[in-house]
């Protein structure tokens, strides 16, 4: 017993002794231990960190468990405390992200809109629809068979033993064929190959590479857990099946370990779109030719388009500038605009006018053609005192009798209580009562005129009344102004029509307007008889019995029948003529008389009667030739007789060149009066004769001579018609 | 998305291609549309609040003298085959389609006999009770012609393929 207490207590005091020592080398607590590991720890854990955190996120996935809401809040506080420091760490890479999405969206667009116009609206395009159409396929379809040397249109990645879809791309997303069912059915064909086409033992399986239609070509590449097939239309170079075999290699040696578990979830093969995009590959035909080619009829109708909508909108925007003008503009005294804007193909404007203010259209014509403006105009009457002056202007010119003078704006002049009234009241209308009692008291009040006016309205009545005249119509008689204005017709051989109104007396006060006319009244005969007979002086009339006597030429007979046959009013123009005898000169006895006088004429006209020099005596060798002239001048006075003619002889004597002028002019005259007097004696009437000295006719002359002219002042006959 | 491959097989004119398209379309056709080779079609379910895509290989019809491409059973999580119940030697070719499948594949075998909405050929039911049923997972009932038990038979079918 007590060597088993004495071995228990030795044990214990071991124990003591252990503990005393572990207190001292590791202290209180392993004090000393913790200490030296405190003051490495922190080398120890970030020697581990990494992976530690990496072991447990492999074993149970915790980590990120653990430190997602730790980033989380972290980004938070961040974000809420140092938001412009956020907003600079990350503008660079929000600002190129939103440059490239916009810039490739817009490129996008483009290059779309440039293959619609290059092959929509071109012959090309509408012959491709045609034949897309016959073919049976779609029309995007067919262009890219007819643009692309070879076009990658999808690529799928598929599962080589379910078949299944594991991930696919796709270029035109609107032409997405269902890649779950091709890649199956893919797979079954593939596997129908195999089977159907199946080798001999031992060796490798058969597989499909590559499936033709006349559209597309499948381009199939095996992996040994995948498939990488592209549907390409057109013919693809040998290049895209090395590119499709680099691409499938990748995938396996990636997601190697996916493949092989792959149990139905496509989602882990999510990441392989990078690299399946790739493989989209295209070449466009090089066909310069027809790049040239442009679309006329597109850029036609767009060209039209484009010069109609601008024609439009440049006509609209012309029409809104005039709008805007006319807005703009100032509009003159009188002129109110109510509205200016465009309708239709014109600019409508509303305005009141003034009927005294200045026109609408001189108004606007400054900013527009009228042309282009539908006016619509509304009377008003403006208080603007600027139009004054046209108002009074407008009352001055209805009130002639009265002087206005524009600048004052001052009427002087009297009126009668009518007018006097009327213009009192016209001026009221224009100015205000103080202005009208001004201008009122300048015009005077004529009560004189009141008289008159009743006087010249009597005098009227009294023309109105006057008895008829034959060949005198009374149109009107009429107060105008300060007398009576009558307007009568009147046939020409009717009393003149101041001697008509003579009876009434005041003809002074009486204007008559006559205009001519013909009347048929038998009481005209006698006057016009009268003045037809007139004209033959041969003839005599007697107005009473209307009986016409006396003898006449057979050439005016006929003439004065032919005249009276003219007459209107109806008479017997042989009972007129019965009286009347016919001459029995013939024309030719008148012509012979005148030629014989024309003969006559001209010899007095070449007769000389010579004179001695400076004497003014007629020499007796002359005498002879007096006696011969006067037998010539008693012819010439006979035939003029009967050819109502009447002449003068004109004796011009002559002198030589000696001697003064005056006594040259002397000396000839009295060598003319010689021969006068020597022609005088010889019978012949001095009423005939005339005489002049011309003095020195002629310097080569040396002989001095008389000369004779005749002369014919204008014949009776004549001389009666232009009476 | 889960995606499972199912394979239909079974005699000529049991009604295969008339179930999947009544369970893919919902519709019927009595026009028979014969299957070239495979046919495969897909469709959508939603098992356990999970997506699953069944991709149907409809498998030409198999008799005594043509057996089926082996190749169409691979990567398939479950194999559906379809007798006619009324005619009982569609039965036995199933029996002999289900051998040879299992010496291909071990998946799930599922055993239908369509044509519910007809009667059963007298000796159905001797057939089908010699024990021969532990070979399938589940035996359903369908009428491709009503509709009948066939969704419910795809969704148990699909419920499979998901556990596999």
């Amino acid at each position: 017993m007590s060597s088993n207490r004495d071995s228990q207590a030795s044990q214990f005091d071991e124990n003591q002794q252990m503990e005393q020592l572990r207190s001292l080398v590791l202290g209180e607590d392993c004090q000393i231990v913790r200490d030296v590991v405190e003051e490495s720890a922190r080398d120890l854990v970030t020697n581990v960190l990494t992976e530690a955190l990496h072991d447990r996120q492999k074993n149970d996935g915790s980590v990120t468990a653990v430190i997602a809401p730790l980033v989380e809040q972290s980004v938070e506080s961040s974000v809420v405390a140092r938001k412009d420091q956020f907003v600079s760490y990350l503008y660079p890479l929000v600002g190129s992200l939103v440059r490239k999405s916009v810039s490739s969206f817009l490129a996008e667009i483009i290059e779309q809109t440039n293959e619609l116009l290059e092959s929509s609206l071109t012959y090309k395009g509408l012959k491709w629809r045609f034949e897309a159409r016959r073919a049976g396929i779609s029309y995007s379809q067919y262009v890219v068979q007819k643009t692309f040397v070879f076009r990658v249109e999808q690529v799928l990645l598929i599962h080589k033993e379910t078949g299944m879809l594991l991930k696919t791309v796709i270029r035109d997303k609107t032409q997405a064929t269902d890649g779950d069912m091709v890649s199956a059915m893919l797979t079954a064909i593939n596997d129908f190959v195999a089977d159907s086409f199946s080798p001999q033992e031992n060796e490798l399986e058969q597989s499909l590479d590559e499936i033709k239609t006349d559209d597309f070509i499948l381009l199939i590449k095996q992996g040994p857990k995948a498939m990488l097939v592209a549907a390409i239309t057109g013919n693809p170079p040998a290049g895209i099946a090395d590119k499709l075999q680099l691409t499938l290699e990748s995938i396996h040696q990636i997601y190697n370990d996916e493949l092989n578990d792959y149990d139905g979830d496509s989602s882990e093969f999510e990441n392989t779109e990078q690299q399946l995009n790739e493989c989209l590959l295209a070449q466009q035909k090089e066909n310069k030719a027809e790049k040239k080619k442009l679309p006329w009829l597109a850029i036609g109708l767009l060209l039209l388009g484009f010069v109609g909508l601008v024609t439009y909108f440049s006509k609209g925007w012309e029409r809104e500038g005039i709008a805007n003008d006319i807005r703009t503009l100032n509009a003159p005294p009188g002129i109110v605009l109510l509205s200016s804007k465009t309708c239709g193909d014109k600019v409508c404007v509303e305005v009141l006018r003034d009927p005294v203010a200045q026109d609408v259209s001189t108004w606007i014509s400054s900013v527009s053609d009228m042309d282009d403006i539908l006016l619509t105009e509304r009377s008003y009457r403006s208080l603007d005192e600027r139009l004054q002056p046209q108002r009074l202007k407008k009352v001055a010119n209805t009130f002639a009798e009265l002087q206005f003078d524009p600048e004052s704006g001052v009427f002087l002049g009297s009126l009668s209580r009518e007018r006097y009234d009327q213009f009192q009241s016209m001026i009221s209308v224009i100015l205000e009562s103080k202005s009208v009692q001004v201008i009122m008291d300048a015009v005077k009040l004529d009560e004189h005129n009141v008289s008159n006016t009743i006087a010249l309205n009597k005098l009227a009545n009294k023309v109105r009344l006057l008895p008829d005249v034959p060949g005198i119509v009374l149109l009107s008689a009429d107060v105008c102004a300060e007398s009576v204005c009558v307007e009568v017709l009147r046939d020409p051989d009717a009393q003149k029509a101041s001697t008509w109104i003579r009876d009434i007396g005041s003809e002074k006060r009486i204007k008559i307007r006559e205009r001519h006319f013909q009347a048929v009244d038998e009481r005209l005969l006698p006057s016009r008889l009268a003045r037809i007979v007139k004209m033959y002086p041969e003839l005599v009339f007697d107005s009473d019995s209307l009986h016409i006597t006396g003898s006449i030429s057979v050439a005016r007979f006929q003439e004065l029948r032919t005249q009276l046959l003219g007459i209107p009013e109806s008479i017997s123009v042989d009972f007129l003529l019965n009286d009347v005898s016919v001459e029995s000169q013939s024309l030719s006895e008148r012509m012979s008389d005148e030629l014989q006088l024309e003969q006559y004429i001209y010899d007095i006209k070449a007769t000389k009667i010579r004179f001695d020099v400076n004497e003014n005596q007629l020499p007796d060798i002359e005498i002879e030739n007096i006696k011969r002239l006067g037998i010539k001048l008693d012819e010439i006075q006979r035939l003029a007789k009967n050819v109502k003619q009447t002449l003068f002889v004109i004796i011009m004597g002559t002198s030589t060149s000696g001697g003064t002028e005056a006594y040259n002019n002397k000396l000839s005259l009295d060598r003319a009066n010689a021969v006068m007097k020597a022609l005088i004696d010889a019978g012949i009437p001095s009423s005939i004769l005339r005489t002049t000295g011309l003095g020195v006719f002629d310097r080569n002359i040396d002989t001095p001579k008389v000369i004779f002219d005749v002369v014919r002042p204008l014949s009776e006959e004549n001389r009666e018609v232009q009476d | 998305m889960i995606q499972k491959k199912i394979c239909m097989l079974g005699a000529s004119a049991v009604g295969k291609t008339s179930l999947v398209k009544q369970f893919v379309e919902g519709i019927f056709s009595d026009k028979y549309l014969t299957s070239i080779g495979v046919k495969i079609d897909k469709k959508k379910l939603e098992v356990d609040e999970t997506t699953v895509q069944l991709m149907l290989w409809d498998i030409e019809g198999v008799d005594r003298y043509a057996g089926f491409n082996p190749k169409y059973l691979r990567g398939a999580a479950a194999a559906i085959i379809v007798v006619d119940q009324t005619r009982t030697q569609s039965f036995l070719e199933g029996i002999e389609i289900c051998r040879l499948v299992k010496l291909e594949k071990e998946i799930p075998i599922f055993l239908v006999a369509n044509k519910s909405d007809l009667p059963k050929s007298e000796s159905w039911d001797s057939a089908a009770d010699c024990g021969v049923t532990s070979l399938f997972e589940l035996s359903f009932s369908t009428s491709a012609k009503t509709g009948e038990g066939v969704e419910d038979m795809f969704l148990n079918v699909a419920k499979a393929a998901l556990n596999k």
